[in-house]
């Protein structure tokens, strides 16, 4: 299938490029990477009549460290994230993260982190061709009224499947969002709206520029857990990220987030309850991990390649392992 | 139906320089293929999979068929193409053969390719880095095992070239 016909744009400026986000809105599309965006134009999930590239715009691929923490720009590189000494001294489960998505070859070099972290939600029945899809009714992330991997639901349950987005929100990342005229700073989760269908709160004319980290606190451990079929290409099934800072072996904070589950990276607070001011032991990382499951099981659906039940049950055993590796001592 | 004006791009394609009138729509691969007739770059899944379409940019592997044509303006393009010198054919390439790395050849281009951007690099990988390497491409019939030893063997011999 080759792609639709499209107009191009490729500005020299971020504040050009913000000004015809404005006047165009939803009729443009933002390319950095395109390891997204392109398969999506191909088979017809999205329509956008001006591609409106980022390619000249070095300012948006920096990534700048200093003693606070550091600021990833939205359109460097997967790989260019990985070298940086400060992401692998600071965030080594940023890193793990990072490697696990797609293979070297296809997405490190070219994908971004801000097309990693905004990687549209996705579903067995959805991420099709638009002959595929033809030959369904049309489901509710495509304009439709049903859903085929959940009968009778009103809901759309197609999944975030974006590694750097489960990991970032265990980070308690923020986000830099600009638009012609403004800007603002959230909490990376708030970017996730939780729908399937509309899976981000970014209003048409505006772009995600910049990724923003504080430094954990010394002893911090961190680890990412990801299930799938290869150890290559697949996106994760069920996935785990977990950031445990403790001192004199008490914990101060665990902060635990799922993906792969819904539309949305889902953060288990109850895991944070069980386990702070606590000098954790296997029972006690079991019954976080319990309740990771308790509060994934609903979100998940069957509208992956494996089974939901089989995913519904690896949620226990990802959480458990990301929280075990993050607890002594996290990912090196 | 978008009608967008075509546009001059300018890139460099096995050390030759093009000048090409395309529409913004064609992706890289097209391009090669269309073109230039360069057709050891494969089309396989057409989703940034398999792998058969990988070329080299500035050395780095990517996927030509996840590449705007009109993104790589003043880039370095490799293809399969640009690796043998006249007859001669690249040491990956003498390698892919002499350990029978090779069925029906489809996926074999972007293997290579892979391949060169590891050994380029690294030019003694160890299994793992081996496997890593090629771990973006798909292939159905060989098993890979074949792949690898031929990969490992490159580095190895030239050691023994350059030590004799």
């Amino acid at each position: 299938m080759r792609l639709p016909p499209f107009e191009y744009q490729a500005p020299a400026t971020l504040a050009q490029v913000l000004a015809v986000l404005q006047e165009k809105g939803q009729a443009a599309a933002v390319l950095a990477g395109g390891t997204d965006l392109i398969p999506r134009l191909r088979q017809r999930l999205v329509k956008a009549d001006l591609i409106l590239s980022l390619k000249n715009i070095p300012a948006l691929q920096a990534i700048e460290a200093d003693g606070a923490g550091i600021r990833i720009g939205a359109a460097a590189t997967l790989q260019a994230v990985l070298e940086h000494p400060a992401v692998q001294k600071s965030f080594p489960g940023l890193v793990q993260a990072l490697k696990s998505i797609g293979a070297a070859g296809i997405q490190h070099y070219t994908g971004s982190m801000g097309g990693n972290v905004l990687l549209n939600t996705r579903c067995l029945f959805y991420n099709q061709s638009e002959f595929w899809r033809s030959g369904r009714e049309r489901c509710h992330k495509n304009g439709g009224q049903v859903c085929h991997a959940l009968a009778e639901s009103k809901d759309c349950h197609a999944v975030c499947q974006s590694d750097g987005a489960a990991m970032l929100a265990a980070l308690s990342a923020q986000a830099l969002i600009k638009k012609s005229g403004g800007e603002r700073i959230a909490p990376l989760s708030d970017i996730f709206s939780g729908k399937g269908d509309a899976p981000f709160t970014l209003a048409a004319d505006e772009l995600l520029t910049e990724i923003q980290l504080f430094h954990p606190p010394p002893g911090a451990g961190q680890s990412y857990q990801k299930l799938r079929w290869r150890s290559a290409i697949d996106f994760p099934l069920i996935s785990a990220a977990a950031v445990v800072t403790r001192s004199k072996g008490i914990i101060d904070r665990a902060r635990l987030v799922i993906g792969g589950a819904g539309p949305a990276p889902l953060a288990v607070a109850e895991a944070d309850k069980i386990l702070k001011g606590q000098n954790p032991d296997q029972g006690l990382i079991e019954q976080a991990a319990q309740a990771a499951q308790k509060q994934a099981e609903g979100f998940i659906v069957d509208n992956t390649i494996a089974p939901a039940e089989y995913r519904r049950r690896m949620v226990r055993v990802m959480a458990g392992r990301a929280l075990r590796e993050a607890v002594t001592g996290g990912v090196k | 139906m978008i009608k967008a004006a075509k546009v001059v791009v300018r890139i460099e394609v096995n050390g030759e320089e093009q000048e090409l009138l395309i529409s913004p729509h064609l992706t890289l691969l097209e391009v090669l293929r269309e073109r230039l007739e360069l057709t050891g770059v494969k089309e396989g899944c057409g989703e940034g999979v398999c792998g058969s379409c990988t070329v080299l940019m500035d050395g780095r592997p990517i996927r030509s068929c996840l590449t705007l044509a009109i993104e790589v303006q003043g880039r370095k393009i490799t293809t399969i193409e640009g690796l043998a010198e006249g007859d001669k054919l690249h040491p990956i390439q003498e390698a892919f053969i002499q350990h029978g790395a090779i069925q029906c050849g489809f996926c074999t281009p972007g293997m290579i390719l892979a391949a060169k951007a590891c050994l380029d690099s690294n030019p003694m990988p160890n299994e793992t880095q081996a496997r890593e390497a090629i771990a973006a491409n798909v292939c159905r019939c060989t098993g890979y095992a074949k792949m690898v030893e031929a990969i490992m063997s490159v580095g190895e011999k030239e050691e023994v070239r350059k030590n004799a």
